[in-house]
């Protein structure tokens, strides 16, 4: 009993710290930036019309701050926000990087820019977004119900994909020595254009009720079901793994 | 508001030119990729039809209606005439409605199956580097995968060169350069890829560079990848991998 409550005193003395800070989005808002957040993040997409930002703290006495920076300074999270035209841009850069968290809802339909240098952004998931994403971080990446153009840079991390069914927009993956997985639906029509310099690609296709054929190449380039989304994935050295659901 | 009554409201519009509307509908399409979609068809169809000549009455029922005008004597008289006008004008109603459905039909067909992409506009208007240029990182690769590779002309060539030589952004250079791919043994874009190779620094992009031009056997290919080799600048992945294609030369 003892360990059970003295872990929920932990948990609850951790998010009791929970720094958080919420921001109307105006119709005329369709793109919002993340830049060199300082953690791990976590965006997800939702019905409301309401950016909301949560800092997760890795300890109890842990805060973030902004250092400098344009823009109005968010105490609560550490963060800057400017707004220019139809963007808002929340700015982490140079706050010390930490083993926290952010947790960030925004409306589903915006489009989403990621961009950290490497000793910012750690993990990054993404999950429910319908806009477009452009993401240029150096740390795993993994994005659920992919449903939009995708435009995706990363050097060492292992970038994590799943497209959603109805996918119909360009998705453009480069990697250096990260692997990628991509998952999408066995009959979503593509178009591959997959390649790694010295890795390998492993391709688990559905053949019906066959079960699977898989392909192991340093390129595979196909369309499938027709054709459709343009599916470009390039690796220096990472593996690419594409597999697909019924 | 929700999908559906954006339609509603863009077609009310479209009659009432109500600027509050259009605010409304506007900011709902910044959001709504798929009301976008069907606004822009709509919008593409509306035109269409606007541009449709104005049906005109054929001779025969103009010379019916001025026979009709001096004839008028008696009441009984003209009540047959406007029967039988009448039904030429409803045989005239139902055949326009008919050419029109047809011409709908036609259009819409189209518009799904051949929705014209940027690429397409930029090869009617002959203005693609404005549209290359202004777009972001996602869009200006969504218009280059929409390219037709096999029906560009040497201007939209021209463009695909200056992104794989010159754009900012790596994912870019690469739709660029999946789409070029297809015109290798046209000589300007072989030379483009030669030159590309010799600017290009980022690794991921060598190694595809590599392996296209590898598929030219020619010295100038052989020249290319080994000055790669040769440059101790090199990442030693791509070494590899330019190593492994000059064998095949």
């Amino acid at each position: 009993m003892k360990p059970f409550l003295l872990s929920l005193f932990i948990l609850t003395s951790v998010y009791a710290h929970a720094q958080t800070f919420t921001q109307k989005v105006q119709s005329s808002v369709s793109e919002v930036a993340f830049i060199d957040l300082v953690a791990n993040v976590e965006i997800r997409g939702t019905d409301g019309n309401s950016i909301m930002i949560s800092f997760v703290p890795a300890s109890s006495n842990e805060h973030v701050r902004p250092n400098s920076g344009t823009g109005s300074n968010l105490m609560e999270t550490g963060l800057t926000m400017e707004k220019t035209g139809g963007k808002i841009t929340f700015d982490g850069k140079p706050a010390k990087s930490t083993a926290g968290k952010y947790i960030i809802d925004l409306p589903a339909g915006l489009s989403v820019i990621v961009q950290a240098s490497a000793d910012f952004t750690k993990s990054l998931n993404i999950k429910g977004i319908r806009g477009k994403l452009d993401i240029h971080t150096d740390h795993d990446v993994e994005i659920a119900e992919l449903a939009n153009n995708l435009v995706l840079k990363n050097s060492s991390g292992h970038v994590k994909i799943t497209a959603d069914k109805k996918l119909e927009s360009p998705v453009s993956v480069i990697t250096e020595s990260g692997d990628v997985d991509f998952t999408m639906f066995a009959k979503l029509g593509v178009t591959l254009q997959l390649g790694t310099g010295t890795g390998t690609v492993k391709a688990l296709l559905s053949n019906g009720n066959k079960g699977f054929t898989t392909v192991n190449a340093t390129k595979f380039y196909t369309s499938m079901n027709g054709g459709g989304a343009v599916i470009q994935i390039q690796s220096l050295s990472g593996n690419i793994r594409l597999s697909q659901f019924k | 508001m929700n999908c559906e009554e954006v339609i509603d409201l863009f077609l009310a519009q479209k009659e009432n030119e109500d600027a509050a509307a259009k605010a409304e509908i506007d900011n709902h399409l910044k959001s709504c990729d798929e009301c976008r979609r069907k606004i822009e068809e709509l919008n593409f169809l509306l035109a269409a039809m606007e541009a449709q000549p104005q049906p005109q009455p054929s001779v025969e029922l103009s010379e019916q209606f001025a026979a009709y005008m001096k004839t008028q004597h008696t009441d009984r008289a003209q009540v047959s005439i406007v029967r039988i006008l009448s039904k030429q004008l409803w045989i005239a109603a139902g055949l326009i409605l008919i050419v029109g459905l047809s011409i709908l039909f036609v259009l819409i067909s189209q518009k799904t199956n051949q929705r014209p992409t940027e690429p397409e506009l930029v090869q009617k208007t002959g203005e693609p580097e404005n549209l290359f240029s202004n777009a972001s990182a996602s869009v200006r690769i969504q218009a280059i995968t929409q390219i037709d590779s096999l029906s560009v002309n040497q201007k939209l060539l021209k463009t695909l060169s200056k992104i794989l030589l010159n754009d900012k952004n790596a994912n870019v250079r690469m739709a660029a350069l999946y789409s070029l791919s297809v015109h290798l043994s046209n000589p300007a874009v072989y030379e483009v890829f030669i030159e590309a190779l010799a600017t290009e620094k980022d690794p991921v992009l060598q190694v595809l560079l590599i392996n296209t031009i590898s598929q030219q056997k020619t010295p100038k290919s052989v020249e290319a990848i080994q000055s790669l080799i040769d440059d101790s600048a090199t990442r030693t992945e791509v070494r590899t991998v330019a190593k492994q294609n000059i064998k095949t030369l």
